[in-house]
């Protein structure tokens, strides 16, 4: 059998015999290969938010450690974090080559197409770190992991649309791509979508609550931003609905502080929100949180049959 | 038909000696490619027979639980989906068995390629290689010895190469062909055809790079730098797992 199938081959080199027992043990490989990256994905998210834990602490040294730990297994996020705290110095030893080594990694990987990476990449340009400060650049490598289904990427992107870095302002797309990364759960996303709908008037402060006066009177940029971002009647069962599912995000990610913020120290002042309105926003937020993850669980599905 | 000794300078001659020449770089080309080729893929056989000695054999373990608890749960229900799942986790027990099974079979080299057995298949592949045989029955010959030699290198079968090599010197088709015109033909043949075969190595050495296990042998090296063990970390991961299973089944079975 197998001599008369040596002569249709162009070069009949037979195949060791390891090469076809290879076939056999593929479905072997691929699952280890699938395990080995859940295992340290999970070691990276953890490392990354134990890196940020010491860096509030500002125990730098330790958070260095951690971050470093989670950018060695490739973790994007963790790799800009520790480039920059290589640039800057801060609290660690300057190193510049350190931190071009880094960023060099994150740059490779979102060439690649890694989107976690070419989000990474957008932050080097927007923030001129590792790279020269463009924001065109930036808004372009967010489009394309947001493309890919990046929800924080959708977030930073939407943030270009709304102040018009990079691309022309359009608050249309802005909320459309806000709506793609709450979609996901992204806290950041959930926040700007609760501002919206806060219907705060920049025309007439004093039509603000005192309770938000007193808390903007500290915080001018907040007030400006509060105020900016609505484009909807005030809806406070909306808005608490977004902010209270930014704060569900569980693992760390950007925003998350800010909507656990309005949902235990601003809201609940707000007297004309009514106690079943609360309830009734936690109640969307859950449905929609249920959404989200039931999305993400199809989504690991589907990557496994393939 | 006699070779005329006395046009050296004929332009045919001339340019057989140019071909000679590539040939010869070719074959040494052709020789170098063969032995890396044939090096990685015994390397990454290795590294597969490592990955499932360490890893492999768990999973199947853990299939073996899991097609049990499948089987436990469709006696206690007729449901159809049930039923279904449990023939499922046994074909697939079944299937990771025969694996791991097939791979314990196997006969393969304890070690990795020495240099003495590196440099003796160079020389089977510089002085055997079909593509550099214009004669179709020698070639088919070369094709049966190359196909061997394959398989001494990947057993590190030194004693059946150099009987290989010893077994071809004494082929009467090594005995070059007469006439200038047919010798350039000859020479030009085999180049062509060792430089489809170059062509096809690359490929080959392309796909197995771009493999699943070629990949996870090259991040296991990089870790091994780093002092960690990726395989035994693997492995350790689908213990929890079959730990995991196994407090299932004693819970099934009070």
């Amino acid at each position: 059998m197998k001599k008369d199938d040596e002569p249709t081959r162009s070069n009949s080199l037979i195949p060791t015999s390891g090469q076809a027992l290879a076939r056999r043990s593929d479905a072997l490989v691929v699952r280890g290969i699938r395990d080995l990256e859940t295992t340290e994905r999970a070691y990276a998210e953890a490392e990354l938010e134990r890196g940020i834990e010491c860096e509030g602490a500002e125990k730098f040294a330790d958070a260095a450690i951690h971050y470093r730990n989670a950018a060695e297994l490739g973790h994007a996020w963790a790799q800009f974090r520790l480039a920059e705290m290589y640039q800057g110095g801060k609290g660690i030893e300057q190193n510049l080559h350190e931190a071009q080594v880094w960023f060099g990694r994150i740059r490779e990987a979102a060439e690649r197409g890694e989107s976690e990476a070419q989000w990474s990449l957008g932050l080097m340009f927007s923030d001129g770190l590792g790279a020269g400060q463009d924001y065109a650049e930036a808004a372009e490598w967010w489009r394309r992991a947001a493309e890919q289904g990046d929800a924080a990427a959708a977030a930073s992107l939407a943030h270009s649309y709304h102040n018009g870095r990079g691309v022309m302002e359009d608050h249309d797309e802005e909320e459309r791509w806000l709506l793609e990364a709450a979609a996901k759960g992204n806290p950041l996303a959930c926040h700007e979508l609760g501002m919206m709908h806060m219907g705060l008037d920049s025309t007439n402060p004093a039509e603000l609550s005192p309770e938000l006066q007193r808390l903007f009177a500290n915080d001018a940029a907040a007030a400006r931003r509060a105020v900016c971002r609505s484009r909807h009647e005030r809806d406070l069962v909306k808005a608490c609905m977004w902010f209270k599912l930014g704060a569900m995000k569980t693992g760390v990610e950007r925003g998350q502080g800010l909507c656990k913020m309005w949902c235990e120290l601003i809201l609940p002042k707000f007297r004309e929100l009514t106690a079943s309105q609360i309830d009734e926003a936690e109640r969307l937020a859950r449905e929609w949180k249920a959404a989200v993850d039931n999305a993400a669980t199809r989504s690991n599905a589907t990557g496994e049959t393939i | 038909m006699s070779t005329k000794l006395s046009v050296h300078t004929k332009p045919e001659d001339e340019e057989l000696a140019k071909k000679r020449l590539e040939l010869a770089e070719i074959e040494s080309q052709l020789a170098d490619r063969e032995l890396y080729v044939v090096t990685f893929r015994t390397e990454v056989t290795a590294f597969e027979r490592r990955y499932l000695k360490i890893v492999g054999a768990r999973y199947a373990e853990l299939d073996e639980i899991n097609a049990e608890i499948a089987e436990r749960l469709a006696q206690r229900r007729a449901d159809k989906n049930v039923q279904d799942s449990a023939k499922q986790a046994r074909a697939r027990a079944n299937e990771s068995r025969s694996a791991i099974d097939a791979h314990a079979a196997d006969v393969a080299p304890r070690s990795l390629p020495s240099q003495e057995l590196k440099s003796l298949y160079r020389e089977v592949a510089k002085r055997i290689h079909p593509d550099l045989s214009s004669d179709p029955e020698d070639r088919k010959k070369r094709q049966r010895l190359m196909a061997e030699a394959n398989e001494a290198y990947g057993m590190g079968d030194i004693a059946r190469l150099k009987r290989i090599l010893e077994e071809y010197e004494s082929s009467p088709e090594a005995v070059p062909g007469e006439g200038v015109g047919a010798e350039l033909v000859r020479v030009i043949r085999k180049i062509t055809q060792a430089r489809r075969r170059l062509l096809e190595i690359e490929q080959e050495i392309q796909k197995l790079t771009a493999s699943d296990l070629a990949k996870l042998k090259v991040k296991t090296e990089e870790s091994a730098k780093r002092g960690r063990d990726l395989l035994v970390e693997m492995a350790e991961q689908v213990d929890r797992q079959i730990a995991a299973a196994r407090t299932q089944v004693s819970r099934m079975s009070t």
